[in-house]
């Protein structure tokens, strides 16, 4: 694939100090490349939300080196950082939208960080509204929208800054199986269409199955195997990942009998 | 029940004092509450944002100075207060006595609990969405200004109405140092002279005023509230 886009270089994070330390990410050392779909699944605690925050420092590491975009982030002065961040764009488990603003506004907001002109902001985000196919929800506020319209206006707003790299945490855990599928779809039209390097930080093995190429399995803060996903998925090398691929079978068969059932 | 006296006293007081003294409460009431929110939201936003793992982390020694001052303040009673800080009046206003020499000191009093309500306001706003603005590359300002203030609008309105009613109960008050408006009314006449037909009147007023000042806060807020749909 293409070149390498983020690269995590031994990398630590340690919560707390004395008695009280906690150490949520050991060594961790990954190479994202650009136009990628990467999938870091992992259980809850394994330490996967503080990793995706170490990629646009919304958590500093205790150690180690994160380079995005040919850029150390750990060296950047601040300014720069937020300047950094407008090219790495992040959505959330959450949405985390502004419930004041329309889906519209919501949209317009990191172009107005970005100091663009009302007018072109607007615009700009009605041709995002089409991307993600809500064209007619412009004017309804995120209370009056569904889980999967909310996260489809929160990529939008993702998209509105022109990322390289969309980081995802947990974006579709809140979110119907159905609905799960379509907004994958979308990711990875998105990958396919703008190029945009997309990480999925999820626990769910069967995001990772639908749209990732690579994966890494993150257990306790440590990465316990990466590879290209149809080799960890045919050959799991780590305990890790056969846990979590007994757990993604059993799901599935759990399905089966739901369906079975009706 | 109340002679015929009483009666054309309130008469008078009606014609001649009720107006003014209205009128006087209304300003009484919203300069000081209007003064109380120009120092009180900066700094009750600077409480959420300067404390440690705010989006703005200030000098701890900063932020206890400033916790103990509120705190210290809001320790005096409101009554004991405008004594102290009548001479402030003289001062500003050029006298102590009557409604313009209140506001200052209604200011100052309202000031530190304004402060801690907008702290509560600025506190309510989802982590979620401020972490959000942070990963798009906005600045501390560019948080404040178009994330804090506007996500918080219907509870900073909500409070403004807590506030104002505060205020006005404070205004009342203050009728027994020489302020003016109903209270000092209520004071005058029913408290010193127990004109009990003039103390109702009063009464009543401030019951109809705080009931309109809730309800149109009611309105206010709810329309401001883009999650109620």
């Amino acid at each position: 694939m293409g070149e390498p886009i983020i690269e995590l270089r031994g990398l630590y994070k340690t919560f707390g100090t004395g008695d009280g330390e906690v150490r949520a990410l050991s060594d961790i050392n990954i190479t994202v490349d650009a136009g990628d779909i990467f999938g870091i699944i992992g259980l809850s605690g394994a330490g996967k939300s503080t990793l995706v925050r170490c990629i646009n420092l919304l958590e500093r590491p205790t150690r180690g080196e994160v380079i995005v975009n040919g850029q150390s982030m750990t060296a950047l002065s601040d300014k720069e950082l937020r300047r950094a961040r407008q090219s790495i764009s992040m959505i959330f488990q959450s949405f985390n939208l502004l419930m004041q603003r329309t889906a519209l506004e919501n949209i317009c907001f990191p172009m107005e960080l970005a100091g663009v002109r009302r007018e072109d902001a607007r615009a700009r985000a009605r041709e995002l509204l089409e991307v993600v196919d809500l064209p007619d929800k412009a004017d309804a506020y995120p209370v009056q929208l569904s889980g999967g319209q909310k996260q489809r206006v929160a990529i939008a707003r993702a998209l509105a800054s022109d990322p390289r790299v969309l980081l995802c945490d947990e974006a579709t855990s809140a979110l119907d199986p159905k609905t799960t599928r379509s907004i994958l779809a979308l990711l990875q039209e998105l990958n396919r269409k703008l190029g945009v390097t997309v990480v999925v930080i999820t626990h769910e093995m069967r995001v990772v199955e639908q749209i990732c190429n690579r994966v890494a399995i993150l257990e306790r803060g440590v990465v316990q195997e990466t590879g290209l996903v149809s080799d960890v998925f045919n050959n799991p090398q780590s305990a890790a990942a056969r846990v979590l691929l007994r757990g993604a079978a059993a799901d599935e068969d759990g399905e089966e009998a739901a369906k079975d059932v009706q | 029940m109340f002679s015929e006296a009483d009666i054309t006293l309130l008469q008078n007081i009606v014609h001649n004092e009720l107006a003014s003294a209205l009128w006087q409460t209304v300003y009484m009431t919203f300069l000081p509450t209007i003064i109380a929110f120009a120092v009180g939201l900066p700094l009750g936003v600077l409480l959420v944002i300067g404390e440690e793992g705010g989006i703005r982390p200030l000098p701890k020694p900063l932020m206890r100075t400033l916790n103990v001052i509120i705190n210290l303040l809001r320790s005096v009673p409101f009554l004991i207060l405008l004594v102290v800080v009548l001479p402030v009046s003289r001062f500003i206003v050029g006298t102590t006595v009557g409604s313009p020499a209140i506001i200052f000191p209604l200011a100052i009093a309202a000031f530190p609990f304004v402060a801690r309500l907008v702290e509560t306001s600025i506190r309510e706003v989802d982590k979620g969405v401020v972490e959000a603005a942070q990963a798009m590359g906005a600045s501390p300002f560019q948080i404040i200004w178009k994330v804090l203030i506007p996500e918080a609008k219907p509870a900073l309105i909500s409070n403004f109405t807590v506030a104002l009613i505060t205020i006005f109960g404070y205004g009342a008050m203050a009728g027994i140092v020489g302020g003016g408006g109903i209270g000092a009314i209520a004071v005058n006449y029913g408290y010193y002279r127990r004109k009990l037909l003039v103390l109702y009147l009063c009464v009543i007023l401030m019951i109809i005023l705080v009931q309109l000042f809730q309800t149109i806060g009611n309105t206010v807020t709810k329309k401001t509230d883009k999650r109620l749909r």
